[in-house]
C-alpha cells in the first residue's frame, strides 16, 4: 500500500514537472522600475546581443533628465543619466530614445528653440564607451530653421554608424497670425551618421507627411525602411513606407489605402518589426469612423504586403507597439478603451498573423498623460514599458514570456 | 382617507417619482467643461445661444492653423448670437501659457476627460450647439471656418 502511495506522489510529482513551455507561456510579471516617481515617456530597445534598455525622462521643476537602465539578469541596473535641460521639449507623443551598437551609443531628446515657441529641434548625443561619458549634444537637422522637427527612430548600422530618420518642419514656416498658419508640408527626412555625430549622407525620403505622428524604422536584408502615415494634398493619411535598396531609397509606397480622410492630427503613428526578409507593420485608423489596429506581413523586405489582418476592431485608440520574436511570431500591442479607463494589450500571432493568445498587460487610461506603451523582446521575451498615471506618474515595466 | 390610503399615496408618488427616468444631460453639459478659473460651464452660461466649440492642443499644428479663422469668426458672428470656445484637455499652465502667448479673444475652457470618451481619434474636431446645449453640427479635422460656405452653416443653426 506504501509502495502504491509513494508511486502516485512520483507520478503527481512528474507529471507537474512535465508542465510543457507552451502552458508556462504568456504570464505577466512585473519588473521592479528604475525610474522614480514623476517619471515618463519610456522607450525600450534591444541591442544584436539581446540586452534590453530602458530609457525614460524624470522631471524636477523645469529641469528634464534623460536616463536609461540596462536589464541585466532579469533587473534592471541603476540609473544612468544621459543629459539634462531646462529648455526641453517634453510631449506625450514624441518621446526620446536610445540605441546601442556595441559599445557605441546613441540617444535623441527634443529642445526648445526659444522660450514661449513651439519650435523645437533634435538634439542627439553619442558614446562610444557604452555610456560611461557622452558627447556634447548636437542638433542632426541641418536646416537652421526654427520649426518642429521630431518623432524619431534610430537605428545601428555597420561600421559604428547610426541611422536616423525624423520629421522635419523646415518647410511649415510661414506668415500668419503668431507664425502658426502658412507655409510648406512636414517631411519626413533620414541621414547617416559616423561615431563622432558627422553626417555621412542624409535624404528627404517624403516631401508631405503628416505633421504628428511617430515614424518607425527596421532593418531588413536590403537595410533599413521607413514607416510613417501619409499625407495627401486631399488629406488622405494612411501607411507609407520606404526602403533604402542598392543605396538609393525607394518611392513613398502606400501599405494599405484605408483611405482615412483626416485634416488633422491622428497622434498614431505605426510600428515596424524585421528580420532579414521579414516586415511586420502595426497601425491604427480611423478611417469611416471607425477605430481599428491593423496589422500587415512582407517576406520580401517590405517590397509589398499581404492584405493587412484587422487585430482590433472599436474601442481602440491605438498607439500600437510590435516586435518578432526568436521563434517567427510576432507581438503587437495596443491601447484598448472604455470610457475614460484603458488597458495595454499585447496580441501573439503566428508568422501568418494567426492569432495565439491575446493578453492584457497592464490597466491605463486613455488621456494623454498615460503616453504611449512600448514593446521590445529578445528571445521569445516581449518587455513593455508604460506611464502609469496618477498623482504622480511612473514609468512601469513588465515582461512576458513566450 | 385614512392613514393606511395616504400613506399608499404617499409610496405611490414617491415610486412615480424614482421609476421616472431623469431628463438626459444635454450634449454640452455632459463636456463638463471648465473655465481657466475653474468655474464649470452650463447651459445656462451660454445665455440662450448657440456655440461652436473647438477642441485643439497647444501641439496640433492644424488646430494652430485654422485659430485665426476661428478667431475671425468670432469677430463675425458674436454679434449675431454665437458662443466661441477653444477646449483642451492639456494641463492649465500649458493652455495658459498659450493664451499669453497670443492674442486670441474667443473663450478658452478645459476638458478633463479622455478625447477617446468623445470619440474623437484626431484633433481639431469642432461642434456646433444650440442654445439648449444639443449636438447640431460634428466635424473632425481643420478647416477655415470663416470662409463663405462655413459661415453660411453658422447662420444657417441661427435661423433655426
Amino acid at each position: 500500500m506504501k509502495t502504491v502511495k509513494y508511486f502516485f506522489i512520483l507520478a503527481l510529482f512528474v507529471a507537474m514537472s512535465c508542465q510543457t513551455t507552451q502552458e508556462k507561456a504568456g504570464i505577466i510579471e512585473s519588473i521592479k522600475s528604475p525610474a522614480n516617481m514623476g517619471s515618463e515617456e519610456p522607450n525600450l530597445f534591444t541591442d544584436s546581443k539581446g540586452d534590453v534598455y530602458l530609457s525614460w525622462i524624470e522631471k524636477n521643476g523645469k529641469q528634464a533628465q534623460l536616463l536609461y537602465a540596462k536589464l541585466e539578469e532579469g533587473r534592471w541596473s541603476a540609473s544612468n543619466m544621459i543629459s539634462e535641460g531646462k529648455n526641453w521639449f517634453v510631449n506625450w507623443a514624441d518621446f526620446p530614445s536610445l540605441i546601442v551598437n556595441n559599445q557605441l551609443m546613441a540617444a535623441h531628446w527634443l529642445q526648445k528653440r526659444d522660450e514661449g515657441t513651439y519650435d523645437y529641434d533634435v538634439r542627439m548625443v553619442m558614446s562610444d564607451n557604452s555610456g560611461k561619458s557622452w558627447s556634447d549634444s548636437f542638433v542632426p537637422h541641418k536646416d537652421g530653421v526654427s520649426a518642429e522637427h521630431g518623432f524619431v527612430s534610430m537605428l545601428p548600422m555597420e561600421n559604428d554608424q547610426i541611422f536616423a530618420t525624423w520629421l522635419d518642419g523646415r518647410y511649415t514656416k510661414g506668415e500668419g497670425h503668431g507664425g502658426h498658419s502658412g507655409g510648406g508640408a512636414m517631411t519626413l527626412r533620414a541621414a547617416i551618421f559616423d561615431s563622432q555625430g558627422s553626417v555621412v549622407e542624409e535624404w528627404e525620403l517624403d516631401d508631405r507627411v503628416c505633421d504628428c505622428c511617430q515614424t518607425s524604422a527596421a532593418i531588413t536584408s536590403n537595410g533599413p525602411v521607413v514607416v510613417y502615415r501619409n499625407r495627401t494634398e486631399d488629406e488622405i493619411r494612411d501607411m507609407s513606407i520606404v526602403r533604402l535598396v542598392n543605396s538609393e531609397w525607394t518611392d513613398p509606397e502606400i501599405i494599405h489605402s484605408d483611405n482615412w480622410n483626416i485634416a488633422g492630427c491622428p497622434v498614431n503613428g505605426p510600428a515596424i518589426a524585421a528580420k532579414e526578409n521579414t516586415v511586420a507593420v502595426a497601425w491604427f485608423t480611423a478611417s469611416g469612423e471607425e477605430p481599428r489596429v491593423k496589422l500587415a506581413l512582407s517576406s520580401d523586405a517590405g517590397a509589398s504586403f499581404l492584405p493587412p489582418i484587422t487585430l482590433r476592431d472599436g474601442a481602440t485608440n491605438g498607439r500600437v507597439g510590435i516586435t518578432l520574436l526568436a521563434d517567427k511570431t510576432i507581438t503587437v500591442s495596443w491601447m484598448e478603451i472604455e470610457a475614460d479607463s484603458a488597458k495595454v494589450v499585447l496580441g501573439h500571432y503566428t508568422s501568418l498573423g494567426t492569432l495565439i493568445r491575446k493578453l492584457t498587460l497592464a490597466e491605463s487610461n486613455s488621456s494623454r498623460k498615460s503616453g504611449f506603451p512600448v514593446i521590445t523582446s529578445s528571445g521569445n521575451t516581449v518587455y513593455m514599458a508604460w506611464t502609469e498615471t496618477g498623482e504622480a506618474s511612473q514609468v512601469k515595466t513588465v515582461l512576458v514570456e513566450f | 382617507m385614512t392613514k393606511g390610503h395616504t400613506l399608499l399615496a404617499l409610496l405611490y408618488i414617491l415610486f412615480l417619482g424614482a421609476c421616472s427616468s431623469p431628463k438626459e444631460k444635454s450634449f454640452f453639459d455632459q463636456l463638463e467643461l471648465k473655465t481657466m478659473e475653474g468655474k464649470i460651464l452650463t447651459v445656462s452660461d451660454l445665455d440662450g445661444k448657440p456655440a461652436f466649440i473647438n477642441f485643439w492642443a497647444t501641439w496640433c499644428k492644424p488646430c494652430l492653423q485654422e485659430m485665426p479663422s476661428i478667431e475671425n469668426v468670432k469677430a463675425i458672428l458674436e454679434k449675431e448670437g454665437y458662443v466661441i470656445i477653444a477646449v483642451s484637455n492639456e494641463d492649465k499652465g500649458r493652455i495658459q501659457g498659450f493664451i499669453d502667448q497670443n492674442d486670441y479673444s474667443f473663450e478658452f475652457a478645459q476638458f478633463a476627460l479622455g478625447l477617446e470618451s468623445l470619440n474623437i481619434y484626431s484633433l481639431p474636431a469642432s461642434y456646433i450647439v444650440d442654445a439648449k446645449g444639443d449636438l447640431l453640427f460634428e466635424h473632425m479635422g481643420a478647416r477655415k471656418w470663416d470662409d463663405e460656405e462655413n459661415l453660411k452653416l453658422f447662420r444657417s443653426y441661427l435661423k433655426n
